[in-house]
């Protein structure tokens, strides 16, 4: 079945479908985690979870990075560690890239 | 203590996501812009945003745009994006025990990284306001949407998103959680397996099944750790 996104009805089967794909994705993993008794193991699992995909979604950021993405994540950490303050950290490094790119054209 | 879902919690949550509104304009404005090029109304993105929420996932689905089989494309390119969700979703069952079915699966809608991240660090610290999560869900879902708005109607007056170093907004939010995050030494192992079976990933499969990979690879290699080298 071939769907034309550029009409009204077509955009909103496209839409429907993406919302219900992205719903299934947000409540999939709770749902099964209903059957999972949380023993030691899974919660060791459960902790170590956020700095896993912390490290899986920067580590390919910094392999394409250059100066200005370095220069971005030094300023991100020394601001986090002088502040403590998450967005403020990543407000400077924004502005560390934005100054890297600005001044050296990277 | 377990889950509950207080208004105060509601507040909190959304005064700390309007730290986050600049990122999310930026973000949901290049979202617009890309949607504004290939033809979708102004309404049109509203309604993606506000329905998907889903800023990588959304771009994909942008990508795909003219292809022959549209609804298989856009969710293959929803749930490859989204897939970190499913773990994320997982990770936080534990911490909304205690609030009804009804209240946990609205929630869940609102589910996405920062509010997630949020979650996680008030986990850590013995806080179960459910409806902190939401309400910084929701502050992030307003930013996005206007974002996607103002970049479908007004797209060409941007200029380059890049130069301003938006596109490193989320990388830094991410950066600055896993500083919050870090313990000690015990915490290398997650990171640093994550990391590197993700570059893998994305080297050789693609999508953005790099972040559901080394999570996964990351989190059950510092759970099935030996013994006493593991600690709490």
């Amino acid at each position: 079945m071939s769907i034309d996104p550029n009409t009204t009805a077509g955009f909103a089967i496209i839409v429907f479908a993406m919302a219900l794909a992205a719903y299934a994705t947000r409540i999939s993993g709770f749902f099964l985690m209903r059957f999972v008794a949380v023993t030691p193991r899974v919660e060791a699992w459960l902790k170590a979870l956020p700095l896993a995909i912390m490290g899986a979604i920067l580590a390919p950021i910094a392999m394409h990075g250059g100066p200005a993405e370095y220069a971005g994540f030094a300023a991100t950490i020394a601001v986090f560690l002088w502040r403590r303050n998450d967005i403020i950290a990543a407000l400077a490094g924004m502005a560390a890239v934005a100054a890297m790119r600005a001044l050296f054209g990277l | 203590m377990s889950g509950h879902f207080t208004s105060h919690g509601f507040r909190r949550g959304f005064l700390e996501g309007i730290g986050l509104l600049p990122g999310m304009v930026a973000f949901g404005a290049v979202f617009g812009v890309v949607a504004g090029q290939i033809g979708i109304s102004v309404l049109g993105a509203a309604t993606m945003s506000t329905f998907v929420f889903a800023g990588t996932a959304q771009l994909l689905a942008l990508h795909s745009w003219g292809a022959p089989d549209l609804v298989i494309a856009v969710v293959v390119a929803v749930v490859a994006m989204n897939a970190r969700y499913i773990l994320f979703g997982a990770a936080i069952q534990p911490w909304m025990r205690g609030v009804s079915p009804w209240i946990a699966y609205s929630s869940l809608f609102f589910l996405v990284d920062p509010n997630w991240a949020v979650a996680m660090r008030e986990r850590d610290e013995g806080r179960h306001d459910v409806a902190v999560f939401v309400g910084m869900g929701l502050a992030c879902m307003v930013g996005w949407v206007a974002g996607s708005i103002v970049g479908a109607g007004f797209g060409q007056l941007l200029g380059d998103t890049r130069r301003l170093g938006l596109d490193f907004f989320l990388p830094a939010f991410f950066l600055s959680l896993a500083c919050g995050f870090w313990k000690g030494r015990e915490d290398i192992l997650p990171l640093v397996v994550g990391g590197f079976v993700a570059v893998i990933f994305e080297r050789f499969v693609g999508g953005s099944w790099h972040v559901l990979a080394g999570g996964l690879a990351g989190s059950l290699v510092a759970a099935f750790r030996p013994k006493g080298t593991a600690a709490a």
